[in-house]
């Protein structure tokens, strides 16, 4: 195992593609590097549990009459997973060895449930198993995705190791297909189960060997949670949001029709390649994406990339265009998550703890569970369902655009003369999430930008706001606060003006 | 911005609604075992498995489709019993839709690879119920059958052949 003093993430050498290749190919030279292994073994426990569907009543009972069960345990996956999940985050900070309990309770309750389900897939008892397997795979992703950073050292290798962890992960899944339609074959759908609950506790024994996230926590909570609110945060974790919500709509929206349209199994099992290999070839396209975009635009593409497939699936539903469509879905999969890290690590760079991440994990997770759900209750005929996923997808990515062309516009006012009423804004977003005393500061930089404009009245204000400075920083009072924001902001409004009356001076002349 | 006192009153709501949706979806598993739709539709199955018209060849897979010819299905756990009872003699296939089961872009609409597709009517509080064995749109035969309740239910009289409607109209 590496030493925690390893020498960083090893750079791409030249620039031809062969390099390229290799350096994906680089082990991952950090603390996250166990988790590599148990990511394999979670994906391959994944594939032979999708294999096994192949046997179970999925196939035999009429989804009309399954359909209030298929709901009401989605809602029930939904249920426990809310509440359950936020709590992943704080255990992993607190408890040292947190983190392994949490992979380790996902991965060993896979296990059991697993081999329990492997006696039930001709039972009803399938349904509730089935989706107690959904959660602790939920589970499992945001306890995963909420490690992966507070593991790794340096904050520019959490894209490596998430692509690394995608990559092996997929290729894992993908070796275990063949073995388990093999298995399926010659011993029945319960084996296939059983050989998946090996892997998962095999996934359990591997997760001991990951190491204890970084002892320091170097920003405070507060720092944290400012970064992890800001706006490119909250633009990203709805598009992300909004894609698994997608992709869960797409997963039963397709089973069902699918199933009612006569498609053999094999059918289903060539679905789960191509959304593999979409997923699998956006691990090599998102880094040669990024060198060329910046996150937020691929996030765009990643989501109307299935917006378009979609298109075309909702014009001409067929065989073709749903594996194109799965394949798209795999694909911006990859380069969503790709984007979404980069965004994190750009924009909330203090962010070392579990607790910040497991909170956006959870709601992107919740999505997939709404987009499930709504594909359940509609019920829609197959190429009305492509149309909905189209339409959901192209709005989104519509209005991130329509977002990017206002900032960018916007961005033509950011000057000099619009600083005032910028850190007023600041500080009203600092003091929402609790920290006064920066709120204080920045009320009080406001002020100073506003009276640099020579001319501005309010001299008055300015020494208000200059007695309460020390009063706001001194007792982090949460009402002095208040009111020195209060007057920046008349302060901001008095420079605006002058701002105002010497441009239309200076057109009229 | 909710308070934590607020956070956790809403995740113990959750969490209370996640408990009573358990507490109804167990007891939504008791209730649904209609032991009688069973028995009564496992002794039509058996007489019209053992039909000629229902043979399906010496295939390594044997499958039959059934559609219910009631407007609701059949109730789930009803599905399962009958699926779990023919488990080694025939895979029960249960469909919703016909299209399903029947190839409607071949002349005269087979089912799906030479297979058999039987229609299942509601039963009726006489027990009495319509079956109905699909091969293609040309090749439908329908029977009716009369039971009756004697440590086991029983066929009170050899089911009589009348005319398809059923598996004859559109879906």
């Amino acid at each position: 195992m590496t030493s925690p003093a390893a020498a960083p993430e090893p750079t791409p050498q030249g620039t031809g593609w062969w390099s390229r290749l290799r350096s994906a190919a680089v082990p991952v030279a950090s603390p996250a590097r166990p988790l590599l292994p148990v990511q394999m073994c979670h994906s391959a426990g994944e594939t032979f549990f999708a294999v096994s569907l192949a046997g179970s009543l999925f196939f035999n009972v009429s989804l009309d009459a399954a359909r209030p069960r298929i709901l009401l345990y989605l809602a029930l996956t939904m249920a426990p997973f809310a509440v359950l999940a936020p709590l992943i985050g704080p255990f992993i900070d607190r408890f040292r060895g947190g983190h392994r309990a949490v992979l380790m309770g996902a991965l060993g309750g896979r296990a059991l449930v697993a081999l329990l389900l492997s006696a039930q897939l001709r039972s009803l008892l399938l349904y509730p198993l089935a989706f107690a397997i959904v959660v602790l795979a939920k589970v499992y992703s945001v306890s995963r995705n909420s490690l992966v950073p507070v593991l790794v050292e340096e904050r520019e290798h959490l894209v490596v190791v998430n692509s690394r962890l995608a990559r092996d992960g997929t290729a894992a899944g993908a070796a275990a297909a063949p073995i388990g339609v093999l298995i399926l074959e010659t011993a029945g759908a319960g084996a296939v189960l059983v050989v998946g609950a090996l892997s998962y506790a095999l996934g359990t024994i591997l997760a001991l060997r990951v190491p204890s996230p970084h002892p320091e926590v170097p920003a405070s909570p507060i720092v944290e949670t400012t970064e992890m609110s800001g706006a490119g945060i909250r633009t990203a974790t709805m598009g992300m949001g909004s894609l698994r919500a997608t992709v869960g709509f797409a997963f039963f929206h397709l089973g069902f029709v699918l199933k009612e349209a006569g498609e053999p199994v094999w059918f289903f099992g060539l679905m789960a390649v191509a959304s593999g290999v979409g997923s699998f070839s956006g691990t090599f396209i998102a880094p040669w994406m990024r060198r060329r975009i910046d996150e937020q635009l691929m996030l765009t593409i990643a989501l109307a990339l299935p917006g378009i497939t979609g298109v075309v699936a909702a014009l001409r539903f067929h065989r073709i265009s749903v594996l194109a469509l799965a394949a798209a879905l795999g694909l911006a999969g990859s380069l969503a998550r790709r984007a979404f890290d980069e965004v994190i690590q750009t924009e909330a760079p203090h962010a070392r703890r579990g607790q910040a991440y497991a909170g956006l994990e959870t709601r992107i997770e919740l999505g997939w569970v709404a987009g499930a759900l709504l594909a359940v209750i509609s019920r829609a005929p197959d190429w009305v369902g492509a149309a909905v996923l189209a339409l959901w997808l192209m709005t989104v990515a519509g209005e991130r655009i329509a977002a990017v062309v206002a900032a960018a516009r916007r961005e033509s006012g950011v000057s000099l003369e619009t600083l005032p009423q910028r850190l007023v804004a600041t500080a009203e977003s600092l003091a929402a999430v609790g920290d006064h005393q920066q709120a204080a500061v920045l009320a009080m930089a406001a002020g100073d930008a506003a009276r640099s404009v020579v001319g501005i009245p309010g001299e008055s204000l300015f020494q208000e706001l200059r007695s309460l400075q020390h009063e706001a920083i001194d007792d982090h009072d949460e009402d002095v606060a208040e009111r020195m924001i209060a007057v920046a902001r008349q302060l901001a409004s008095e420079h605006e003006l002058v701002i105002t009356r010497r441009a239309e001076g200076r057109a009229a002349s | 911005m909710p308070s934590g006192a607020q956070r956790r009153v809403s995740r113990l709501l959750v969490g209370a609604a996640a408990v009573a949706m358990t507490v109804a979806a167990c007891a939504g598993e008791v209730a649904s075992s209609d032991d009688r739709e069973t028995q009564i539709y496992a002794t039509a199955l058996d007489w019209l498995l053992d039909r000629p018209d229902t043979e399906v060849g010496d295939v390594e897979e044997p499958l039959i489709y059934i559609e219910h010819l009631g407007s609701d299905a059949i109730a789930l756990a009803v599905q399962v019993d009958l699926i779990d009872r023919y488990d080694d003699v025939v895979e029960l296939r249960f469909v919703d839709a016909r299209t399903e089961a029947v190839d409607e872009s071949v002349s005269d609409a087979p089912v799906r690879e030479g297979r058999v597709l039987i229609g299942l009517g509601p039963i009726s509080e006489e027990n009495e119920l319509r079956a109905e064995v699909y091969r293609s749109s040309s090749e439908v035969t329908a029977y009716r059958f009369r039971l009756h309740d004697e440590d086991g239910w029983r066929l009170s009289a050899t089911p009589t052949p009348i005319e398809p409607e059923g598996l004859v109209a559109d879906p």
